[in-house]
């Protein structure tokens, strides 16, 4: 009898600590689209947005390879430029390193474009971020950016 | 001692018991917050998205005229690639397949000036930036469709934008000889944003000069600000997405009509 309650017992325990490990792992493990969801519903959006949807997209307008991508979801103003919210999930940390490097070249590269053209739009792309969470790469182009920003932080 | 183990053994399992049971139920409220927004969020964005309303199929026929045609220009045609993307994400053909060479403030002048030059502006194509008339070349396309001048004809005279415009165009059949060169006219500018030489008569002045331009040279001509004019000959406030700022953006409903109005073309 007591071996098989000592059985029991460590049997129970070893899947609880097993239970332990995968929460903790999920719990790092977002639902990217329905975060975006979540932002663009809490956030003032322009009154004409676009989705962008392709791998194509990805790098016609990010420069952003997508092979590196597992899933993405990029939300932008659609009538010319301004607002823009880039969330990307990458294979793998290398993967996301990468990315990011991608989107601050693209950022760069149109702060040189507008600065001269659209103080405005450069002024959101010199306050913008590329920010990296374990797989997650993240830009978000816009005046309410901090506000974006807290919750999108609050989804980790 | 049996005793005494027995309560041991029933304490344990007790207290593993309760353990599960808070685990599942905190594995149940992560899916909760996981799935709940998609779930309710996804329903909503559909019905509120203008992804999915409002915007009207371009239609069909003459869509095929655009097949390996490509769309060279500034901001304002940058609206246009933006629109037609839109459109061909929610299933809708739109200009074929056509394909964008656009950069914000690119003009006739700085677009032929070496890469690394002082001022010069060049698209990007598949992450790399090019010279416009090698992107037309990587393309492969057939028809070239050219909205510029909006950034050069407040800097030069005229005639210095002419031979600039000449300059682009001319590498464009240099590098693709049997392209067609469709020039597209300067749009307007909002009533309340003209100042200076930026004014509705100078552009039409410019687009005259283009108009020139493409009869002495053989190339093709559309004007496409008819449909995009208010009565003061200025662009409709309503087509306007930047009538607090620059006055010259196009809004998705005015891509529209532009895209309509080259399908009605062909």
């Amino acid at each position: 009898m007591k071996k098989v309650i000592v059985l029991i017992s460590l049997v129970l325990s070893v899947f609880l600590i097993l239970s332990g490990c995968d929460r903790s792992a999920q719990s790092n493990s977002i639902d990217i689209h329905a975060v975006m969801d979540s932002i663009t519903s809490q956030v003032q959006m322009p009154e004409e947005t676009m989705n962008l949807t392709t791998s194509d997209d990805l790098m016609d307008y990010l420069g952003v390879d997508a092979s590196l991508a597992k899933d993405f979801s990029v939300v932008r103003d659609a009538n010319y430029v301004g607002t823009e919210l880039v969330i990307i999930e990458a294979n793998d940390e290398s993967s996301a390193q990468q990315i990011s490097e991608q989107l601050n070249t693209k950022i760069a590269e149109d702060i040189d474009t507008y600065q001269s053209y659209n103080a405005d739009y450069a002024y959101l792309l010199q306050n913008s971020k590329v920010n990296i969470n374990g797989v997650y790469v993240s830009l978000f182009i816009s005046e309410n950016a901090d506000e974006i920003i807290k919750i999108y932080n609050s989804n980790f | 001692m049996n005793r005494l183990f027995r309560c041991f053994a029933l304490l344990l399992c007790i207290t593993i018991l309760t353990l599960c049971f808070t685990s599942c139920s905190s594995v149940e409220k992560e899916l909760k917050v996981s799935l709940l927004p998609s779930a309710s969020d996804s329903l909503s964005s559909f019905l509120q998205s203008d992804d999915n309303s409002e915007l009207k199929i371009p239609e069909a026929e003459g869509n095929a005229f655009f097949t390996d045609s490509v769309f060279i220009g500034d901001s304002v045609t940058l609206s246009l690639k933006n629109y037609v993307t839109k459109q061909r994400n929610n299933n809708f053909e739109c200009l074929s397949n056509a394909e964008f060479l656009c950069n914000g403030s690119m003009s006739y002048y700085n677009s032929t000036l070496e890469p690394g030059q002082k001022d010069a502006i060049h698209p990007k194509y598949q992450g790399e930036t090019v010279l416009v008339e090698d992107g037309v070349k990587k393309i492969g396309a057939k028809r070239a469709f050219i909205m510029l001048g909006m950034n050069d004809f407040c800097l030069f005279p005229f005639d210095e934008d002419i031979e600039n415009a000449e300059t682009l165009i001319n590498r464009i059949i240099e590098n693709n000889p049997e392209i067609e060169i469709y020039v597209q006219s300067v749009t307007p500018i909002i009533a309340s944003k003209e100042h200076g030489k930026f004014t509705n008569e100078n552009v039409d002045e410019f687009n005259a000069c283009l108009i020139k331009m493409c009869k002495e040279n053989g190339w093709n001509y559309i004007d496409i600000n008819q449909n995009l004019k208010d009565e003061n000959n200025c662009l409709n406030d309503d087509y306007c997405s930047d009538p607090e700022s620059q006055g010259i953006h196009l809004k998705q409903e005015a891509c529209e009509i532009w895209v309509n109005y080259l399908i009605s073309q062909f």
